[in-house]
């Protein structure tokens, strides 16, 4: 283990969400992963200020040079409300309520309230939302689109969606933005399990979403805590491993730098990385 | 058939020259079919190319023609296909078929789909994802996905990743069954392992094993290395001290032919089957009443 801190990066170009990405005119998809006890709100918030303004204060020291309205970012959450990523964002010096270039779409406030009332419909409200999500992600102007979207194991686990529903619903939305980035919890047997093979069990649902969204991804960021147990100076490992397209065939040149970090979030929110 | 026509017959199938109408890879998570498709993408340049999509976001520059098959039914997805394949198919030339995954489809109607899509100017080449969690029939004994894909299909490729030295094949398999994703193992790299069987017309199957390496288009027929064949290299012996650790060919064969004492003892004992035979010896203390006896 080396002990000198480094910068967490995703490609080559030592960026994180890459403005070759954001530049072309193709979309890419990348998957975050995390079980419980590894939550990866430290790296969403340090990923939507990369979006906001190309900086990533705790992350990474180099990627220090503002850039106003970098990309339009849009946060959708079936986990948290607007409020939570408010409050979070602070940690990195950001006050999202004054971004006019960051979007969030809250579907958990009123997930089983309004959308999702009854289970017999349930695809009907699916389609509902992500209707919704499509119609806000178009009305803003531009091509400069991130879009995030977390806590859609809830949709399947929930009996709410079926898979190949929301890949389908997924597929449009990555075709609506640059850059899009799916956040979702694998904690195995609870949630992944590949030898379910009833719909009965839920973990069935979400484990054939998530092996069918790593088939179509190009960048898998898995947070995962320490094999060895607890420790008091290191929160989990971060892995940066290339999906199953590789990023360099939809955007030539660019490729993803494969690499494996332990990492440590203090109390005071600041965040140390190393490579492992 | 030698290496020679091995590597002869994986490229005709790839640039569509032997007759093959349903090509079938099987992919997984840790090595996708992605640098399979670009091989027939690449030796097929001169031939028109439908993609069907279920879960490719971009439009690949080379397909002819794009069918957006999400939320498609599968007979919808047939007449597309039919219908695309009227208007790009020019003069002579076969129309290959690409297909993004078969696991969209739904079990019952994966046969039907596939054998409605075939035509004689067409070649189908679909890959289907192994790590993906199969639902159990809803009729009795019906055969699950992989087990009607890998009848039906005319040649079937199974790519692996070239995981040798780099990781422990169980530890591979445990990570990939929480979905974790080692790095610096050889996954979905260029380099890979695939595994090509062929149907002849007449039903035989023929078996090969290749090195494929996408950056070069290569298929190289593929060698076990010294190393993935046991942990028993002697090179690692020499020169360790000034004593000879090594064997020689006549010592190793004369230390094989040695008849090790279990076996004769088996032998010995080889009438009595599998019982448990107490043999008394000149110093055991035999008691008359044996104290676990039922006393009833």
């Amino acid at each position: 283990m080396s002990n000198q801190q480094q910068d967490l990066i995703f490609f080559q170009d030592n960026s994180l969400l890459s403005e070759e990405i954001i530049t072309s005119e193709s979309s890419v998809l990348s998957v975050i992963s995390h079980v419980q006890g590894t939550s990866p709100s430290w790296l969403l918030n340090s990923l939507i200020e990369n979006g906001l303004n190309g900086t990533a204060t705790l992350i990474n020291n180099d990627l220090n040079k503002k850039r106003s309205n970098r990309a339009e970012v849009f946060f959708v959450s079936f986990l948290h409300s607007k409020d939570f990523y408010i409050q979070n964002c602070k940690k990195n010096g950001l006050d999202l309520g004054h971004f006019t270039n960051f979007h969030f779409i809250d579907c958990f406030t009123n997930l089983f309230t309004k959308y999702i009332k009854d289970f017999k419909e349930s695809s009907r409200g699916v389609s509902e939302i992500f209707g919704q999500i499509e119609k806000q992600v178009e009305a803003v102007g531009g091509t400069r689109k991130i879009v995030f979207i977390e806590g859609l194991e809830l949709l399947l686990l929930s009996n709410a969606g079926k898979a190949n529903d929301l890949l389908s619903h997924i597929l449009k939305l990555n075709r609506k933005c640059r850059h899009l980035l799916v956040v979702s919890a694998q904690d195995s047997p609870q949630i992944v399990k590949l030898h379910a093979n009833t719909t009965q069990d839920p973990a069935f649902e979400v484990s054939d979403f998530l092996v069918k969204l790593y088939h179509r991804s190009q960048l898998n960021i898995n947070l995962q805590p320490l094999a060895t147990g607890r420790a008091n100076d290191i929160t989990g490992s971060l892995t940066i491993s290339r999906g199953s397209v590789p990023v360099e065939s939809i955007i030539p040149g660019l490729r993803v730098v494969e690499n494996e970090y332990i990492y440590h979030v203090t109390k005071d929110a600041s965040i140390k990385l190393f490579y492992r | 058939m030698s290496v020679q026509n091995a590597t002869v017959l994986v490229s005709r199938l790839v640039s569509l020259k032997e007759a093959s109408p349903f090509v079938l890879v099987l992919d997984s998570l840790q090595q996708s079919s992605y640098y399979l498709f670009q091989e027939f993408v690449h030796r097929c340049s001169n031939n028109p190319i439908i993609y069907l999509s279920y879960e490719t976001t971009n439009r690949p520059s080379y397909a002819t023609a794009f069918v957006d098959c999400a939320g498609l039914l599968p007979r919808e997805v047939v007449a597309a296909v039919h219908k695309e394949a009227k208007s790009v198919a020019g003069g002579q030339t076969k129309t290959l078929v690409l297909i993004d995954s078969l696991n969209y489809i739904a079990n019952e109607e994966l046969t039907q789909f596939v054998s409605s899509l075939i035509q004689p100017s067409l070649t189908v080449v679909a890959s289907y994802h192994t790590n993906s969690p199969q639902l159990a029939s809803t009729i009795a004994n019906y055969p699950g996905p992989v087990s009607l894909l890998t009848y039906i299909a005319s040649s079937i490729f199974e790519v692996e990743p070239l995981t040798h030295q780099r990781i422990d094949d169980e530890l591979l398999e445990a990570k990939i069954e929480r979905l974790e994703f080692p790095i610096r193992a050889g996954l979905n790299d260029t380099r890979s392992k695939v595994t090509l069987t062929n149907r002849r017309k007449s039903g035989r199957s023929l078996i090969y094993t290749f090195t494929f390496d996408a950056s070069k288009h290569e298929f190289e027929p593929f060698k076990v290395t010294e190393d993935t064949i046991g942990p028993e290299d002697e090179s690692l012996l020499k020169d360790l001290t000034t004593f000879n650790l090594t064997t020689n060919s006549k010592q190793r064969l004369a230390r094989e032919q040695v008849e090790l004492p279990f076996m004769e003892a088996q032998e010995a004992l080889g009438s009595a089957g599998g019982a448990i035979v107490y043999e008394f010896e000149k110093d055991d203390d035999y008691d008359e009443e044996d104290p676990y006896e039922d006393p009833f």
